[in-house]
């Protein structure tokens, strides 16, 4: 209606001679029968169906319309959504740890709503009794000072701290809600604490939640999230999470087109020695796969395990990675960055996604030699073995990044016509 | 015999006829190049994305639904081309580009007409200003503004060329013809110039 009403009250007029030049733009003659002709051969050498998508998608849709905000939705006073994140990770049917974790927490969170709820009850008591029955010693207050029940919080504002028992200012709802809300902080905090430090005691302890991946930095979800795991002492202990997470892997989208899940449709590993895990194959690497693909799966068995993996992946990776990622060692990386992979595969993948027009999404090992370019390509899936494959592998080799020092880096992608 | 319509000729080369798609490049390849060709701002380019237009909707034959005209859908994907050869220039090769080929062929078509030198000189002064008042326009607004304003399609199949309504059409004009004519303002360009 704005724009309505904006053309009708300035309805823009060129000068006449710009409208005319507009109109009647003529162009350079050409030869259009030889233009034609050419067209017309190469049609032979075009088959119906090999146009992407992407020439078909309208260039410049209608905008989307501003709309007025909504109303934030009204958040329960007494909301235990840490525990009911907790519960919702515990009704998860996958991993042991993780739901040790998540009953943990709900046990954490029900202490703390017990206490609130022994508080609120002493409050009760204290507006309902006498002042001598408070548990607190009486002050010299007479009971008609006692606040009434319904009482405003100023009133009880008002009087002075010391001369009041502490149960005085327990009262109503408002301590149960700062009750609650103290002990979510409390979860809250611990919980990203172990976010930071998912070696620690307390990580296993904390509400709610699953430890990231121990050592990689979380700046760069689809690689470096791999190692720290990926130790032969943890995936000893944790086949049936490699088991049940693997088939999880091939679902996200391929990478250059959905960033939004960059970490799931990326999974690395590293070459340093050990043999790639292959797509859904259960390997010593199959945790670290599990593990970078789902950056909230905890890594740790338990915290008698999480440091001696954390050591025996700086041991038993040859390369001795780090666990900060993205290090430097003479100037060059020590992997390509996930934008730069994500750049060079996305630069290729037009190309890619013609092979297999019509088909099935298509899972993909891309490897990247230290040099930069692409050594190995394993397609798999229902295109192996077909020239579909063929087609793949000739368009994802022309990837490039830049030289890094680890002898390989590879990173799942998924072909989609 | 009655010469046949976009869509059965479409619907013979969907069937493996590629002279009956023939038939559509030739009733149709002037104005994708000239669309191209105001796009892309060069020659070879505009030949290119040409070529490339008719090959490529001949290669998506299989998906044409026929909810719009062939031509329309020939023109979406025409401009596609153009964009993404824009957007593969380099930073520095994407404004006006040395030999525009439009400026010439509108002097020598309008010199013919123009009586004087100075009128003449006058004219080639405000085709340049134009064209660059056009070619500063965004690539939504100067897109839209080739289609209605140079190629004289009306707004509703210019929508369905570039996806969006009829309305966001008109809108796109005004505010088009809005900056063109501050621009040409601001370069002294103002109402009453010349002849038409």
């Amino acid at each position: 209606m704005i724009r309505e009403r904006v053309m009708a009250e300035d309805p823009v007029e060129l000068p006449r001679i710009v409208e005319t030049l507009l109109g009647s733009f003529p162009i350079p003659e050409r030869d259009y029968e030889a233009d034609a002709s050419r067209i017309v051969v190469r049609l032979t050498e075009t088959a119906l169906g090999s146009t992407a998508d992407q020439w078909l998608v309208a260039p410049f849709p209608d905008e989307a319309e501003p709309k007025s905000v909504p109303a934030a939705p009204p958040s329960s006073p007494s909301q235990p959504s840490l525990a009911a994140l907790a519960r919702s990770v515990a009704n998860k049917p996958s991993r042991p740890r993780a739901t040790d974790i998540a009953r943990e927490s709900l046990s954490v969170a029900a202490a703390a709503r017990s206490q609130t709820e022994l508080m609120h009850e002493r409050a009760r008591s204290s507006r309902s009794s006498s002042p001598s029955v408070a548990p607190e010693p009486p002050r010299s207050r007479p009971p008609s000072t006692e606040p009434a029940p319904s009482g405003p919080n100023s009133e009880r504002k008002a009087q002075s701290m010391p001369d009041r028992p502490l149960s005085s200012f327990l009262g109503g709802p408002w301590f149960a809600a700062g009750g609650l809300g103290l002990a979510a902080a409390a979860a809250l905090l611990v919980w990203f604490r172990s976010q930071e430090q998912p070696n620690s005691p307390s990580a296993t302890a904390a509400t709610g939640v699953i430890a990231a991946a121990a050592s990689p930095s979380l700046d760069h979800p689809p690689t470096s999230a791999a190692e720290p795991p990926a130790t032969s002492h943890d995936s000893a202990q944790s086949p049936p999470q490699a088991v049940a997470a693997a088939p999880a892997a091939p679902a996200p989208a391929g990478i250059p087109a959905d960033r939004s899940s960059p970490a799931a449709a990326v999974a690395v590993t590293r070459a340093g020695g050990a043999a790639a895990a292959p797509v859904g194959g259960i390997s010593q690497r199959a945790p670290s796969e599990h593990v970078v693909l789902d950056e909230k799966v905890a890594s740790a068995q338990t915290k008698s395990t999480a440091k001696p993996a954390a050591k025996a992946v700086a041991d038993s990776t040859p390369s001795g990675l780090q666990p900060a990622a993205g290090s430097m060692s003479g100037g060059l990386p020590d992997k390509p960055s996930t934008g730069a992979v994500q750049a060079a595969v996305g630069s290729v993948m037009g190309s890619a996604r013609a092979c297999v027009v019509g088909g099935k999404p298509t899972p993909t090992k891309v490897t990247f030699g230290s040099q930069g370019t692409v050594t190995e390509v394993q397609v798999s899936g229902p295109a192996a073995g077909t020239p579909a494959a063929a087609c793949i592998e000739s368009a994802l080799r022309k990837a490039r990044v830049a030289p890094f020092t680890s002898p390989t880096f590879t990173l799942m992608v998924w072909v989609r016509p | 015999m009655s010469e046949r319509t976009d869509r059965e000729l479409v619907e013979a080369a969907q069937k493996g006829d590629t002279d009956a798609f023939g038939v559509l490049v030739r009733r149709h390849q002037r104005r994708v190049y000239r669309l191209a060709l105001h796009l892309v701002r060069n020659a070879a380019e505009a030949e290119d994305v040409t070529q490339d237009t008719f090959v490529r909707a001949y290669g998506a034959l299989d998906r044409f639904d026929g909810r719009s005209e062939p031509f329309t859908w020939i023109y979406r994907i025409a401009v596609n081309l153009s964009l993404n050869a824009i957007r593969a220039r380099k930073p520095g090769e994407r404004s006006n580009p040395p030999d525009d080929p439009r400026v010439e062929s509108l002097l020598v078509e309008r010199r013919a007409k123009l009586a004087s030198p100075e009128a003449a000189s006058s004219d080639r002064e405000l085709a340049l200003t134009l064209l660059s008042g056009v070619d500063s326009l965004s690539e939504v607004l100067r897109t839209t503004l080739v289609l209605v304003a140079v190629d004289g399609m009306p707004h509703a199949e210019v929508g369905q060329v570039l996806g969006c309504s009829e309305g966001t059409v008109a809108w796109r004009i005004h505010e088009a013809r809005r900056r063109l004519r501050e621009y040409l303002k601001d370069r002294g360009h103002d109402q009453g110039e010349g002849d038409g």
